[in-house]
């Protein structure tokens, strides 16, 4: 059967790839960051999976007048989309649709009714977290699938819902019938606000808190009403309940291998962890 | 606060793309968000008001978006996450910081070390 290596949180700030493409790695403004990500690199690079469930949010790219809740890709390959700048100059992601319609399956039973999408373009929200943990490479090493959480149109998810997606989503992976290594990433965040008379707004205290608790408290985080996710972390910021997805996936014991903050980058604090389950745990989504 | 602008509503703290202001602003979201494509792109570059007209929006929005007023765009029931799409079409598309500090009124440097705690 196929196994759950582990789960990852990343934020998606598209003024990564920039700094990246602006040959920014090693400026004081961004070196301490990038730097705090290469412990999460060097285990991915250790650990090998085979497939990233990459949980993320479109911004306003391949869906306007039609917001899924949520959705999964099931194509065999992904564009990087055009968001206004061109296409970005990076390989397409070479897709698992085996798996991707196996946990469509999987989540439809469990009464999750994702939208199929059989074509998609992906934005920065899955390119970013991507290239924070294996760089910008001719072909990626691992292959991906998409699972897109609406954070954008309201009404969003509710914090408890993407948890149980987790749920869901782990026992589909649970029951896929083959030998691969898989990672879940769940992305966004941390706090920030892009507009409104509170733009700027930046809790590093929150940040710091989300970081722990999402490893150790993470029913306190999944308890937590939408409201106070944008009271904490912003309204942009609240799109952290992706990373419940993720967390929902694991067993409520991780061991953290690495974490990571800095702030800000651009507009928003930024974050990266590592967690893996401890050997011989029964993890909870079966139950 | 209000600024210049016949009938700019006011900014919100917190603008919760809510159902409010999704319809109230569908179409002025909906042409930014159709510069995402490079041939609306350059129509756009070509003759800006003439694509936001029939694009169907109000004089107010045309006048704000030919301003680049993000303010009062975000006032009006524009999300960033659309609007950014028409700065992305400029020459040079302003940092994202830009747009935040403009959106409060406050200058940018001011911006970066009161808000964002840049040292």
């Amino acid at each position: 059967m196929a196994r759950l290596i582990g789960g990852v949180g990343a934020s998606h700030v598209p003024s990564i790839y920039v700094a990246l493409d602006r040959g920014l790695r090693e400026s004081p403004d961004w070196k301490p960051f990038f730097d705090g990500c290469v412990p999460c690199q060097e285990w991915a690079a250790q650990e090998k999976p085979d497939i990233a469930i990459v949980v993320f949010n479109d911004h306003g790219n391949a869906f306007f007048d039609k917001t899924p809740t949520f959705a999964i890709g099931c194509a065999d390959r992904y564009m990087p989309i055009d968001e206004g700048y061109g296409v970005r100059d990076i390989s397409a992601f070479e897709g698992a649709p085996e798996l991707s319609w196996h946990i469509i399956d999987r989540l439809v039973e469990s009464h999750f009714d994702p939208m199929i999408c059989q074509e998609l373009e992906v934005d920065h929200g899955l390119q970013v977290p991507m290239e924070l943990l294996w760089g910008r490479p001719e072909k990626w090493p691992v292959k991906v699938v998409p699972l897109l959480v609406n954070v954008i149109q309201y009404p969003i998810p509710t914090p408890a819902r993407c948890w149980e997606l987790g749920k869901a989503l782990r026992r589909a992976v649970d029951s896929y019938p083959t030998d691969e290594k898989i990672v879940v990433l769940g992305t966004g965040g941390l706090s920030h606000q892009l507009q409104g008379g509170r733009a700027g707004f930046i809790n590093r205290e929150a940040d710091l808190r989300w970081l722990e608790d999402i490893a150790s408290d993470p029913e306190k985080l999944r308890r937590m009403s939408r409201k106070d996710y944008v009271d904490m972390f912003g309204s942009e910021g609240a799109e952290l309940i992706m990373w419940l997805v993720m967390r929902g996936a694991l067993h409520e014991t991780v061991d953290v291998i690495h974490r990571h903050y800095f702030a800000p980058a651009s507009m928003t604090g930024v974050g990266m962890i590592v967690m893996e389950e401890r050997p011989g745990l029964v993890n909870h989504g079966r139950s | 606060m209000v600024t210049e602008g016949a009938g700019a509503p006011e900014m919100p703290d917190v603008p919760l793309f809510d159902r409010t202001r999704a319809l109230r602003s569908y179409k002025l979201n909906k042409m930014a968000q159709s510069l995402r494509n490079a041939e609306n792109r350059a129509r756009f570059k070509a003759d800006e008001a003439s694509y936001m007209h029939a694009a169907g929006l109000d004089e107010g929005e045309i006048s704000a978006v030919l301003r680049r007023d993000w303010r009062e765009l975000v006032g009006r029931g524009g999300n960033i996450f659309f609007l950014l799409k028409i700065t992305a079409s400029d020459e040079r598309p302003l940092p994202l910081t830009v747009i935040g500090a403009h959106q409060i009124n406050m200058p940018h440097e001011e911006f970066l070390r009161v808000r964002l705690g840049k040292i």
